[in-house]
């Protein structure tokens, strides 16, 4: 028996209770509830072009048809003799569902036909269409021939009958349920179409972190016709949490699946126990979307971050028992791209990487894939296609462009830079992951470039030209019904470029976009902000929201090392600043600075400690005693001179040299009040440097140091540096092979042409020189 | 205005854990344009709260979350807005069963929402997780042990039994008296309709063959973090020597003890 119900009031909740109540599976609930969702979106449609039917019953009968689900015979009639009880339409429905005569005429369509079509068009609680309904149910075994015609036969009356409603509602089924059938499902079951689904579940079930590596994440992309399509593999080199921060691999997600021919597919570094587990059950590395072995692809792509991440990209590759040296591998082996920041020196990777795109990449990607397509749709072995691939401006294929571990003679290769910036799509509906990541936020790029000239910096060099997006096409990308905010729900908005506060019109900016999330419950948060061009009333807003630090990067300590790395602003200048936010009521306080840089001497070392506590006394002159809060963290980075630099030539200060000088500043602040001193690894700066400026030949110690057990370098507890010490000495090279550059030696990157040439770097570099 | 939901974590939704799919929770209401209530004070966040947290790995139909909220966005045909402050009356059920729809898609793949209903706000009513009083829990477990139902029953039956459990903050061991806990335990072969439950259809559909290994175990425990359903069958496969072993743990549905009687909490 069930309890009666109010008929004309009842709500669906209550319902569901019913069936809760009289001990319906869940799983038998969730399909009950689709079946009631697709026959009254039918039916709304209906009652569209005049038909009167009534929803409510629909709902009724659709929610409980399953009341009584066994897996015997029977459950329609004993289901509706259990709810004529107290709802005598919505019974005789159910009792009709299984054995359903379909009208052939639309003025004869009933609340009846609809449950019953609903349900036939229902697999578990998913829509999926008749055909698939019909191919599902006779697949099931143990039939007899005369039921199964029984079967064929009643799917056809229900499909005669689905092309009345069709036709009389004036758009496919498919078009007007197309909501109903998720992604999801898909999700599932295109990863168990690859092999090995069950322990690929049953290792993540014992590794720590699962929801790194299982996928299924809001706006992630399952695509119809997987096999038809051109597999790329886009691979990050480091674990899930840090790659899915990385903005630039939302934007190419977004570029290369909007294209009908493509999927990219997300894959990651496994973290130690995943490594552990791959190699006990001889798994390769797999995707997150369709659990896709990297070795399975048609194309997979490194982004390159950081020159400490090529010990990860040769284990990723190991891992997936593909050959390290791209000579040795087959026709069959995906072909290997590379992109991002490191392929401006591709060297270091050059043997081991098919193809590199240098230069912007969210155009050029899907166009070299889509080339890659058309030639392999068109049968060419890899070898040609890779020969086509070479003739694009801006790419980089080492077995065309290469001879004897050297690029030919007469080879220059111009980045490639994206046509027009304020056209290009804005990734509007990033992926958002499931488990927290690094930086778990809406972002917007707002600016490719820097107007900036810092000598030492790779990034403003080869970001070239400087591109400003329109306004309002960031206000557009943020806060539109299509808008970032509203498809992730983050509360939290950041924007991306090298330095956020020299956009044009930066305050005009910021108001507008504080005057939209005023009641929003939107917090903003500012990275690169620079405080020499800081508005009072924007940080002002900031202090509002959190009262956070600020960073600030003078770079150098002294004006005269400020003015020749290219960063001039005057030490009364940097004072006036500070007033001003201590005035704020800023307490925290970053600063930022390069040790090791060219031309330093112990003078500019002491004057990072003078500027740091001028500051420090400033802030007394405004703090009474006992409120004296206001503290200050002096950092310091490692110089590493980069390819496409005007510093490109500079002998990098060895491993001593740079730790006595971090201990040297150590030791001045060790009495500072409010003052603390914080400096980076001298170790992974020196191989870092070893790296940057190398040829051919490195890639060779990468190998022999992943042998030896080297991965995770960036993450500085996993780093050892005697593995690579001695994988440098094996190789034949030392760690000063590539610091000692002459001004007139051919470099390594070289034939890459930025759009600064060598000229104009040298003149850099030159330039404002003191020779002391 | 109060909003109760129920849902599901199962199918790839098992590996979020609990403070994830709060994250998950808030964001997927944000997108659905429901626009909840904060906490007052200097760090505030949204009013959204859910019953007791789920381990790692459980399959569950009983989790429930209570979001209190202003306003809620709808997407039926159009967009609509429905301001609950304004609403005397309880929102019409199509509202309701909108929004059920919108938050389902809006939830990664494994959630599912079984119902979404509104309910009137009760002064000085306790969170839903201090209201949770005890848990109900089916077990599948797969073994080729043909006497495991004779050793289960030999296992609870002991009502002396206790499961030592190391507390690593304190370093010290607390012993936990099995019997104190159970409110009620079941045991018995499991059928076909069991094996789709617990999301293995292929071995439903084709279940003679496996019919002699599946055992299932249904059970209503209190709700304390001391003693939770993985913690007692490592204790009994351990106690009672059992090798070849593994289990699916599905939490059926959260209890609160209403007139002496536990109910279910929807």
């Amino acid at each position: 028996m069930i309890k009666k119900y109010d008929i004309d009031n009842v709500t669906e909740c209550e319902l569901v209770k019913i069936l809760l109540e009289y001990g319906t599976p869940i799983n038998v609930i969730y399909h009950t509830l689709k079946v009631s969702d697709i026959a009254t979106k039918i039916a709304t449609a209906l009652n569209k072009k005049g038909h009167k039917l009534d929803l409510s019953l629909i709902k009724r009968a659709g929610v409980l048809h399953d009341i009584v689900r066994e897996t015997g015979k029977g459950h329609d009639i004993k289901g509706g003799e259990l709810v004529m009880n107290v709802d005598e339409r919505a019974g005789k429905i159910i009792t009709e569902h299984m054995v359903h005569t379909f009208p052939t005429k639309i003025d004869e369509v009933n609340e009846s036909d609809l449950v019953a079509i609903a349900d036939r068009l229902t697999k578990q609680d998913s829509y999926v269409g008749l055909d698939e309904r019909e191919s599902e149910i006779l697949s099931r075994k143990g039939r007899l021939q005369t039921i199964q015609d029984k079967i064929i036969k009643n799917f056809q009356e229900a499909k005669d009958f689905l092309k009345l409603i069709e036709e009389e509602i004036e758009i496919k089924i498919d078009d007007l349920l197309e909501d109903e059938s998720t992604d999801k499902e898909r999700m599932l079951s295109e990863k168990k179409k690859n092999k090995d689904y069950d322990l690929k579940i049953q290792i993540i079930k014992e590794v720590k972190k699962p929801g790194r590596y299982i996928g299924g994440e809001v706006n992630s992309i399952i695509k119809k016709n997987i096999e038809s399509k051109l597999k790329f593999g886009f691979c990050f080199p480091d674990l899930y949490e840090i790659g899915m921060s990385f903005t630039g691999g939302q934007i190419l997600y977004d570029a290369v699946n909007k294209e009908d021919e493509l999927y990219m597919e997300r894959l990651y570094m496994p973290d130690f126990d995943m490594i552990h587990k791959l190699g006990e059950n001889k798994l390769s590395v797999f995707s997150v979307e369709t659990f896709r072995p990297l070795d399975e692809f048609d194309c997979v792509g490194f982004t390159l971050q950081y020159e400490l991440l090529y010990s990860n990209i040769i284990k990723m590759l190991m891992l997936s028992n593909l050959e390290i040296y791209r000579e040795k591998r087959s026709d069959s082996d995906p072909i290997i791209l590379a992109g991002g920041m490191g392929a401006f020196n591709p060297m270091p990777l050059a043997d081991v990487i098919d193809v590199f795109n240098i230069g912007d990449g969210e155009e050029m990607l899907p166009e070299l894939l889509l080339e890659i397509k058309k030639h392999k749709d068109g049968g060419k072995r890899k070898d040609e296609i890779l020969s086509e691939l070479a003739k694009i401006d801006g790419i980089f294929v080492p077995s065309v462009h290469m001879e004897g571990g050297k690029v030919k003679q007469g080879i220059s290769i111009s980045p490639q830079v994206i046509s027009d910036f304020n056209e290009v799509r804005i990734p509007t509906k990033p992926i958002i992951p499931n488990i927290e990541i690094i930086h778990d936020r809406a972002v917007i790029e707002i600016a490719r470039g820097c107007p900036r000239v810092c000598k030492f910096c790779q990034a403003n060099k080869i970001y070239k030209p400087l591109r400003i997006r329109q306004k309002e096409k960031i206000l557009d990308a943020i806060f539109s019904g299509d808008g970032i905010l509203q498809n992730t729900g983050y509360d939290e908005l950041s924007f991306l470029s090298l330095s956020t506060s020299d956009y044009p019109k930066f305050n005009e900016l910021m108001s507008d976009i504080f005057l939209a999330i005023k009641d929003k419950d939107i917090a903003v948060s500012f990275p690169s902000l620079r405080l020499d061009s800081f508005d009072e009333e924007v940080v002002k807003k900031m202090l509002e929201y959190k009262n956070t630090g600020l960073t600030f990067a003078p770079e150098a300590g002294s004006e005269r090392l400020r003015k020749y790395i290219g960063k001039d602003i005057s030490d009364e200048n940097i004072m006036e600043v500070m007033e001003r936010i201590i005035k704020l009521g800023f307490r925290k306080l970053k600063l930022y600075f390069m040790i090791g840089l060219p031309s330093e001497t112990e003078e500019d070392l002491d004057a990072i400690v003078t500027l740091a506590e001028r500051i420090i006394k400033l802030s007394h002159e405004f703090l009474p005693k006992g409120k004296r809060n206001f503290t200050i963290t002096v950092s310091s980075s490692n110089f590493v001179p980069k390819p496409h630099t005007p510093f490109q030539w500079v002998k990098m200060n060895s491993e001593e040299e740079l730790y006595k000088k971090n201990y040297y500043l150590k030791d001045k602040f060790k009495h500072s009040k409010g003052i603390k001193y914080t400096f980076n690894d001298t170790r992974v700066s020196t191989l870092e440097g070893f790296f940057s400026r190398a040829d051919s030949r490195a890639i060779k110690v990468v190998i022999e140091a992943v042998q030896a057990g080297a991965i995770f370098d960036a993450h500085g507890e996993h780093f050892k540096f005697s593995v690579w010490d001695e994988a440098i000495k094996k190789c034949g090279l030392s760690i000063d092979e590539y610091n000692n550059y002459n001004l007139d030696d051919e470099l390594p990157w070289d034939f890459i042409q930025t759009e600064i040439d060598k000229k104009t770097l040298l003149a850099d570099y030159k330039k404002d020189e003191v020779n002391e | 205005m109060k909003l109760i939901i129920r849902f599901s974590k199962r199918e790839h939704a098992v590996f979020t854990s609990h403070l994830d799919t709060v994250r998950i929770f808030i964001r997927a209401l944000r997108r659905c344009g429901v626009k909840m209530r904060y906490t007052e004070g200097f760090n505030p966040h949204p009013r959204v709260y859910f019953a007791s947290p789920l381990p790692l790995g459980y399959l569950s139909d009983g989790e429930y979350v209570e979001v209190d909220c202003d306003r809620i966005g709808l997407d039926m045909g159009e967009r609509r807005i429905v301001d609950l402050r304004k609403e005397k009356k309880l929102i019409e059920d199509d509202v309701l069963s909108a929004l059920r729809k919108d938050l389902s898609k809006e939830l990664p793949q494994g959630f599912k929402i079984l119902f979404l209903d509104e309910i009137k706000p009760i002064k000085y009513e306790k969170k839903l997780s201090k209201r949770i009083t005890a848990e109900q829990y089916k077990i599948l477990i797969e073994s080729s042990d043909h006497n495991l139902l004779d050793k289960l029953n030999e296992y609870i039956k002991d009502s002396d039994r206790e499961i030592e459990k190391k507390i690593e903050k304190k370093n010290i061991i607390k012993k936990i008296k099995i019997s104190e806990n159970i409110i009620s335990f079941n045991m018995s072969k499991a059928n076909p309709t069991d094996l789709f439950i617990f999301e293995k259809p292929e071995i439903g559909y084709d279940f003679e063959p496996h019919a002699d290994r599946f055992t299932l175990v249904e059970m209503i425990i209190n709700s304390s973090m001391s003693l939770n359903p993985s913690v007692l069958i490592a204790d009994f496969k351990s106690v009672m020597k059992i090798e070849d072993m593994t289990h699916t743990i599905l939490k059926t549905d959260s209890l609160e003890k209403l007139n002496r009687k536990l109910r279910s909490l929807g």
